[in-house]
């Protein structure tokens, strides 16, 4: 989940609480206070919730649920005389952009929107791929602009840097095009914003340009936003002028190729009070769903038979059902407000049949004085074979953190023989067993099963093979499982000291001393005996 | 050698077979009236197998053998008296005198000299500790340390969670390590651009699934692309099933609940599943790569929120001891509305977020054929019990220390 850092007088200053207060009303509308630092607070706000990776989003959300700024939050869009020319451009085909008049920018809200332009590319932009957008001092730019592609020669200064550098080097010099070029990759021209004297404005998705970076003294600022999805380009511009104009400032509107694109024009939806109700079980009425509804800053009008109008704010992508907004009615209403009730719904619980044979295994276990350990499934194809002195491989994870973690066990035992040498100064006997799952080839889905297994190991200065041929015949017999032994040569067992297990005609496993050269690369010291058979 | 008591008593009054086959002589005799005849079940069992009589009607018989052995003396008979006068016999007959428990060792002449330290058979069976010192022993000398065989303390934990849930009426699910995107993600309605789809997220494993239910991704693709006929806008997107088919190492548990509610579509239900989930990260103090996960559903007619978090809280309360819970707002792809779960530890003197939860979405019942809603939620069975045992590494819960292991209390 994305995390924003806020400046705490600041947010309490918008909403007009103390912040006390506020801290417990943040997690009630999704924006907890994760982290603490000085006056810096930092949120996290949950992944459907874009509209709140600001500190001025996070203000509206908070104003509305206490109720002191209900229902839609009214942002006056004026007809400005900006136009933006589409040309075609294969990489990212759609732009957008509006213009915010008269702002004030102190530090603190560039702050803001600048970490907003950043959570927003990351999440809702899908590092970029899907929206990238850009804040741009107007006075530094002539419009028309045009949205266009140029070849690769092209210079321009970009953003940090203090000379031209034509866009494959940016590409492959600057930070930016290191992490984002993948982006423009297989394309001969580049996606480029200019305005009318020729001047760049951005190089989308990469980077935006020195020359009209936004400063404390700008007043007037153009935003513009391109991607391979113009919903989603269109979600981001209304998130980020909507956050910005809560702090003031007069939006206006820009012609998109020749169209004139309106802002914020909400979307409406009707919803049935009894589908509400139904769903929450709070007993609500009309009346209070739509009180409710406003504090969550939709638009709400009670219509006949139970329904209402609900208008959705445009700077939220995530209604796409009536449960959403069920949702929305439930945090308005207040988790803390609701009663949580148990019902009585008869079922007969019950147990798997491999647990209750676990169960039954680990009773035999322990009873025959064995402690029982736990090891990961994951482990090292090292330890599986090399180790064992085998050949083989098991599932091999295509992106490990690790080589100790790189595959899925196929069998309990090396990991069992691992957990010895740290061990070697515990008392002897030590005899110890681990009931899990491991990963086989097989099953007709995925080509992998599950097989749950039983491995018990012993050490001590006289282990032998009649001792674990005793372990393995008392917890067969008890376990009601008649099995038939087999001489097998096994090269992780000394030869004819180990034999194959079969249960109904099936081998299930092995039991035997393990081979001297195995022990070595375990770092033993101690004669060790083994069984290891299907549960 | 010697004679046993009860070798003494047979040579004195004959083996309890010869007894019988006198009392035949004299009388017919019903076997019901052996019961008040001494050493009759031996006398029946022997004379039986050495083919002296036989039994018609309840009535007992001589036999021609029998009859035969009126006069003369068995082998047992003979050795017993060679025994009673000091000599030594062999083979089978001496076989079966021990066997019966007639002819025993000679028993030796146990003399206690000074006090006793360890008692001895010896000393027991000869009366030698009569009258004898016992040495005195310090009974807080310290002892060497044995250690039972038990439980690992965490598998312990899973297991009375397990009984809990048992207890509410849920029956557990189970589901491979192993499985499809599909699975995973795309039958819980996660787009499949979604940031949690990301490589990054999961453990990703060579290979391709079958996607064998092919009803069931024809509706899931619906669902993902338009909403089908939920209402829902769907992702608005265009649903890849070669996509679905990628296979990974379960990322959560939830996996189970899609496989269950695929196969039990008729209310009510209550599922369970506590098993092992993957997910790369970095391994320290507060974080596995691999955990166990608590997935609970429960499906009726009617079904809502609050008994979404009234079941939920009666689980937490049982299994932690705290009284304390409270529901804070999330955001899942498979449910809405969402909330998760945090439990007050009063030894931590915080709150821990221990659950998340919700109720499954529309998109997700319908592509599944489920017409009745779903309550669900998803624990971190790990960490909760890490800081219900008191711990504060993640790791000792499977741990390596076969020390700390046998030492751990079991209550």
């Amino acid at each position: 989940m994305p995390v924003i850092e806020v400046d705490k007088r600041d947010l309490a200053g918008l909403c007009k609480m103390s912040e006390g207060e506020l801290e417990a009303v943040l997690q009630m509308v999704k924006a907890p206070v994760d982290e603490k630092e000085g006056n810096k607070w930092k949120l996290e706000i949950t992944g459907d919730r874009p509209d709140l990776l600001s500190t001025e989003g996070v203000a509206r959300a908070v104003l509305g649920f206490i109720g002191k700024e209900t229902g839609l939050a009214g942002y006056k869009v004026e007809k400005g005389k900006f136009e933006l020319n589409v040309g075609k451009v294969s990489a990212r085909p759609y732009i957008l952009g509006s213009v915010i008049g008269g702002v004030k920018l102190t530090d603190t809200l560039i702050k803001s929107i600048v970490q907003l332009q950043e959570k927003l590319h990351d999440g809702v932009g899908r590092k970029r791929m899907k929206v990238a957008l850009g804040i741009n001092d107007l006075d530094k730019i002539k419009f028309p602009v045009s949205y266009t592609e140029k070849p690769s020669d092209f210079k321009f200064v970009p953003l940090g840097e203090k000379k031209e550098m034509c866009l494959k080097d940016v590409l492959e010099q600057t930070s930016q095009g290191k992490a984002y070029g993948r982006l423009l990759e297989g394309f001969e021209k580049y996606p480029v914003l200019i305005d009318s004297a020729g001047k760049v404005i951005s190089m989308p998705p990469i980077v935006m340009s020195e020359g009209v970076r936004i400063g404390t003294e700008t007043k007037n600022i153009f935003v513009d936003v391109t991607g391979t999805d113009l919903k989603a380009v269109g979600l981001v511009l209304n998130i980020v002028v909507s956050s910005i104009a809560e702090r003031g400032g007069k939006i206006k509107s820009v012609t998109v190729g020749g169209k004139q694109y309106t802002n914020f024009s909400p979307e409406k939806t009707k919803v049935s009070v009894g589908n509400i109700d139904r769903t929450l079980g709070l007993g609500l009425k009309e009346k209070e769903v739509v009180s409710i509804l406003e504090r969550m800053r939709y638009g709400a009008k009670a219509l006949k038979e139970g329904n209402i109008e609900v208008s959705i704010p445009a700077y939220r992508g995530d209604i796409l059902h009536w449960i959403d907004i069920a949702e929305d009615v439930a945090i308005g209403y207040g988790f803390n407000n609701i009663q949580p009730f148990v019902p009585r719904i008869a079922t007969i619980g019950k147990i798997l049949e491999k647990t209750r044979i676990s169960r039954k295994a680990r009773e035999v276990m322990t009873g025959l004085g064995f402690q029982e350990i736990l090891t990961f499934v994951l482990t090292s194809n090292k330890n599986q074979f090399t180790r064992m002195e085998l050949d083989g491989t098991c599932i091999k994870i295509e992106n490990p953190i690790s080589s100790e973690f790189e595959t899925a066990r196929a069998w309990l035992l090396p990991s069992m023989l691992k957990i010895l040498e740290p061990n070697k100064h515990r008392e002897y006997p030590q005899r110890i067993f681990e009931i899990g799952d491991c990963i086989l080839k097989g099953g007709e889905e995925t080509g992998y099963k599950n097989i749950r297994k039983i491995a018990a190991v012993v050490t001590h200065d006289y282990a032998n093979l009649t001792e674990i041929k005793s372990f393995l015949e008392a917890f067969c017999n008890l376990m009601g499982r008649k099995i038939d032994i087999k001489p097998v040569q096994h090269k992780s067992f000394i030869d004819s000291r180990a034999a194959e297990v079969f249960s109904e005609g099936k081998s299930i496993g092995i039991f035997g001393e393990i081979h001297p050269a195995v022990l070595q690369n375990f770092g033993l010291e101690k004669p060790v005996i083994a069984f290891e058979i299907e549960l | 050698m010697e004679l046993t008591e009860e070798g003494k008593r047979y040579l004195e009054k004959g083996l309890p077979e010869r007894r019988l086959l006198q009392l035949m002589l004299k009388s017919q005799i019903k076997i019901a009236e052996l019961r008040n005849v001494e050493d009759s079940a031996i006398a029946l069992n022997w004379a039986k197998k050495l083919g002296w009589i036989k039994v018609s009607s309840g009535l007992l018989e001589l036999t021609k053998e029998g009859r035969e052995a009126v006069g003369n003396r068995t082998e047992i008979e003979e050795a017993l008296g060679l025994v009673s006068i000091g000599k030594d016999i062999s083979g089978r007959v001496l076989e079966q005198l021990e066997s019966r428990g007639l002819v025993g060792e000679k028993r030796k002449n146990v003399v206690v000299q000074g006090e006793i330290a360890q008692l001895t058979p010896e000393m027991i069976i000869s009366g030698a500790w009569k009258g004898a010192k016992f040495r005195k022993y310090d009974v807080k000398t310290p002892v060497p340390t044995v250690f039972a065989g038990k439980m690992q303390p965490y598998i312990e934990a899973i297991e009375e969670a397990k009984d809990i849930l048992v207890g509410m009426g849920f029956q557990e699910a189970a589901g491979p390590f192993v499985e499809e995107e599909f699975w995973n993600f795309d039958v819980l309605f996660q787009a499949q651009n979604h940031p949690a789809r990301e490589i990054h997220d999961s453990f990703m494993v060579p290979g391709k699934g079958k996607l064998l239910d092919k009803e069931l991704v024809e509706r899931v693709k619906k669902v993902h692309e338009n909403g089908w006929i939920t209402g829902s806008k769907g992702w608005q997107y265009s649903w890849s099933a070669e996509r679905a088919t990628k296979l990974m190492l379960r990322s959560h548990t939830t996996a189970v609940s899609g496989r269950f509610l695929s196969q039990n579509k008729q209310p009510p239900q209550k599922m369970f599943c506590i098993d092992r989930v993957f997910r790369p990260d970095v391994l320290d103090r507060t974080h596995l790569i691999e955990f166990d996960q608590c997935d609970g559903i429960v499906m009726n007619d009617k079904l809502n929120f609050r008994e979404l978090l009234g079941i939920l809280k009666e689980f937490a309360v049982v299994f932690t001891g705290s009284e304390k819970v409270k529901f804070i707002p999330s955001y899942y792809p498979f449910t809405e509305p969402s909330a998760d779960m945090a439990i007050w530890f009063p030894k931590l003197n915080r709150w821990v977020e221990a659950a998340g939860a919700g109720m499954f979405r529309p998109e997700m019942l319908a592509a599944l054929g489920v017409k009745n809603p779903v309550i669900a939620w998803g624990i971190g069975l790990t960490r909760l019990v890490m800081l219900k045992m008191g711990l504060d590494d993640i790791r000792l819960l499977f741990a390596e220390d076969i020390g700390w292991l046998r030492n751990q209390r079991v209550v």
